[in-house]
């Protein structure tokens, strides 16, 4: 999307440039570490109100430790331990230090920093609380039923949950060591195997990334037709979500049929652009032409009038209501705190959306005007996703319209080399990439998925609800393990 | 020795393991049980607990930190048990093959009786091999003797 301003600050100033940074107004998108040649730096990335990508870089100076800033930026506190993990840094004062990607049976040297010593390892250890009538409940990783693998460790009194603590990454594949070194197109199948759910939101942040350190202009058709792909993205994902609450609540007719909407969105992706998940529709300087779209524009239009009449059908039983109703709250001021993303964080009335914030595609002319809703409960959610659902709809059919195929720019795998960072808003919020490419390489890629930076929510909206609402609760967000774990 | 072939005659009660999918795996197998595909209506079900299952399903290239909790669901699911390898990942590991937390899919900790391939199989693909696999079992052919 666009190049990084980067500013280098020494270690012991990064407290007051970040302070300066956010009363001005800008915000947090990501923190990561790099070693771009000389020695590990850790970087924190932040837009400003004029829509600039602004970067500060400390660089360690071999040290391999630096303090933790988790008491200026609360929302840094996973991006920190995941640094710890990944490249044997040590945030002295974390108030959470406990390993966080990799596997317990990992025994080798950070896996980004191959070069570091060894470090003893602590083994990970569940927070609970252990007094007189409280009962610990361990779940996963294995669950029961089709859900991808996490742990929970529940505290408990009677019904209601005292406190949850998550332990995630059991998915963990390596994915951002494992696709260093390689070539552009293969890269890409990688990132869009990270999740398949946000599939086309990974391709299109990760082709961004590459045309800006091209600096190649994509031509507006086919940016409009990306604009369209990114929203089907978003229609599929949404149903799925609306038809899981009604399987949390027991609505079995108004849950199949939600099955049965989303199997027609699949099967008119795979009409169109070749693949049910959207996997290959988008690669750098070029997007997959619809095939038929005459049929594809009709078929969406018969899915958006059943989809808008399904969705009253559902938020029209007072059952459904009652029961997602303060169930799962997430205040605002503890959204904003823990730096929550997409529908999670406009339920709690945080009007921010990177296709408003920062657009891209074709985002810029359709001034799109973040969903929120102030409930910051499960049915403030649905409501926020049922709206955007059906916006989705608009945007796709109006996209599609106005694509067309045009020359794509040329020479984007050749041997580039430079830094880019892309935001893009996929189904379950911002979907931030840095990328470093050296002569068309991958050097560095790292991916803060939505689901990253919303998990820590779910421990927070878990608290002082019955112990049975949790799978609604969760469900509510329904965030991804894969991105969140790579 | 107990035979496979006696698990599977009329239904087949899976349980899911998910060693590191993308989530795309999982989302074509509950697609098996909306109204477009309903699995149910041949037996097939997916269980809530290992004790009530013929066997596994599994997803994922076989993440390192699912390792023991894929050895300890297959061994509460008991013998004989199938196996099933569902996508490309659990067949070889495919895009994250060989890296330092992810290994060549299933093979490496259990051996598979039936391999879904795809990234991923859809929908219709998964019910067919699945409805293959009972009927080698309703007819004891081509499936291995138990563990």
């Amino acid at each position: 999307m666009r190049a990084i301003t980067w500013r280098t600050v020494p270690l012991a100033q990064r407290s007051a440039a970040i302070g300066e940074l956010l009363a001005q107004g800008s915000a947090f998108h990501m923190c990561f570490a790099e070693d771009a040649g000389a020695g590990i730096e850790l970087a924190y990335l932040f837009s400003g109100r004029d829509g600039g990508l602004c970067g500060l870089r400390s660089p360690l100076a071999g040290a391999l430790e630096a303090s933790t800033l988790v008491d200026d930026l609360p929302a840094l506190h996973w991006d920190e331990r995941e640094i710890q993990d990944m490249f044997g840094v040590r945030l002295r004062g974390h108030p959470d230090p406990r390993p966080l990607l990799l596997p317990d049976s990992y025994a080798g040297a950070p896996p980004l920093a191959p070069q570091a010593p060894v470090a003893a390892r602590e083994p990970w250890r569940g927070h609970s609380l252990h007094q007189h009538g409280t009962v610990q409940v361990p779940v996963g990783p294995v669950h029961a039923g089709i859900i991808e693998s996490g742990h929970f460790l529940f505290t408990t009194m009677g019904e209601t949950i005292l406190q949850l603590d998550a332990r995630l990454f059991w998915k963990h594949r390596g994915v951002e060591a494992n696709i260093a070194g390689r070539g552009i197109p293969e890269a890409i199948r990688v990132v869009e195997r990270t999740c398949g759910s946000c599939s086309a939101s990974h391709q299109e942040a990760f082709a961004e990334a590459v045309e800006a350190i091209a600096g190649a202009e994509v031509p507006a058709g086919t940016r409009a037709w990306r604009t369209a792909i990114l929203e089907l993205e978003r229609i599929y994902n949404h149903l799925n979500d609306l038809g899981q609450l009604a399987t949390g609540v027991a609505l079995h007719v108004l849950a199949q049929q939600g099955l049965r909407l989303k199997e027609r969105a699949l099967r008119l992706q795979e009409e169109a652009f070749g693949h049910r998940y959207l996997f290959g529709a988008i690669r750098p300087g070029q997007v997959r032409a619809p095939k038929d779209l005459a049929r594809l524009l009709a078929g969406l239009r018969r899915l958006h009038a059943d989809s808008a009449g399904w969705a009253d059908r559902l938020f029209a039983n007072a059952g459904f209501r009652d029961r997602l109703a303060g169930t799962g709250q997430v205040p605002r001021e503890v959204a904003l705190s823990l730096g929550a993303v997409g529908p999670a964080a406009r339920a709690s009335g945080i009007a921010s959306d990177v296709r408003a914030d920062l657009p891209y595609a074709m985002y810029h002319q359709l001034a799109i005007v973040p969903e929120t809703a102030s409930g910051g409960d499960a049915l403030a959610r649905a409501e926020v996703r049922r709206r955007e659902l059906l916006a989705a709809f608009d945007i796709a059919v109006a996209m599609l319209e106005s694509g067309s195929r045009e020359s794509s720019p040329q020479g984007l795998d050749a041997a580039l080399s430079g830094a880019a960072a892309a935001l893009v808003e996929s189904p379950r919020g911002a979907d931030g990439q840095f990328l470093r490419l050296r002569q068309g390489k991958v050097q560095r890629w790292h991916l803060r998925s939505a689901s990253f930076a919303n998990w820590p929510l779910i421990m927070v909206a878990s608290a002082d609800n019955p112990i049975g609402d949790f799978p609604l609760i969760n469900k509510s967000f329904e965030l991804c393990y894969a991105c969140c774990d790579r | 020795m107990a035979h496979k072939a006696f698990l599977i005659g009329r239904s087949l009660a899976l349980r899911l393991v998910d060693c590191g999918s993308c989530n795309a795996c999982e989302s074509e197998l509950a697609m098996l049980f909306g109204p477009d595909f309903d699995a149910q209506r041949f037996g097939i079900e997916m269980v809530p607990s290992p004790r009530h299952a013929d066997g596994l399903i599994v997803t994922g290239p076989g993440t390192s930190q699912m390792t023991d909790a894929l050895a300890r669901t297959a061994e509460a699911v008991g013998a004989p048990r199938v196996v099933v390898a569902l996508g490309d990942c659990a067949i070889s590991g495919h895009v994250h093959r060989d890296g330092y937390a992810a290994k060549c899919g299933v093979a490496a900790s259990l051996e598979a009786d039936l391999q879904i391939p795809g990234c991923p199989p859809a929908p219709g693909e998964i019910l067919g091999a699945l409805r293959r696999l009972m009927r080698k079992g309703a007819t004891g052919q081509g499936l291995a003797a138990s563990d």
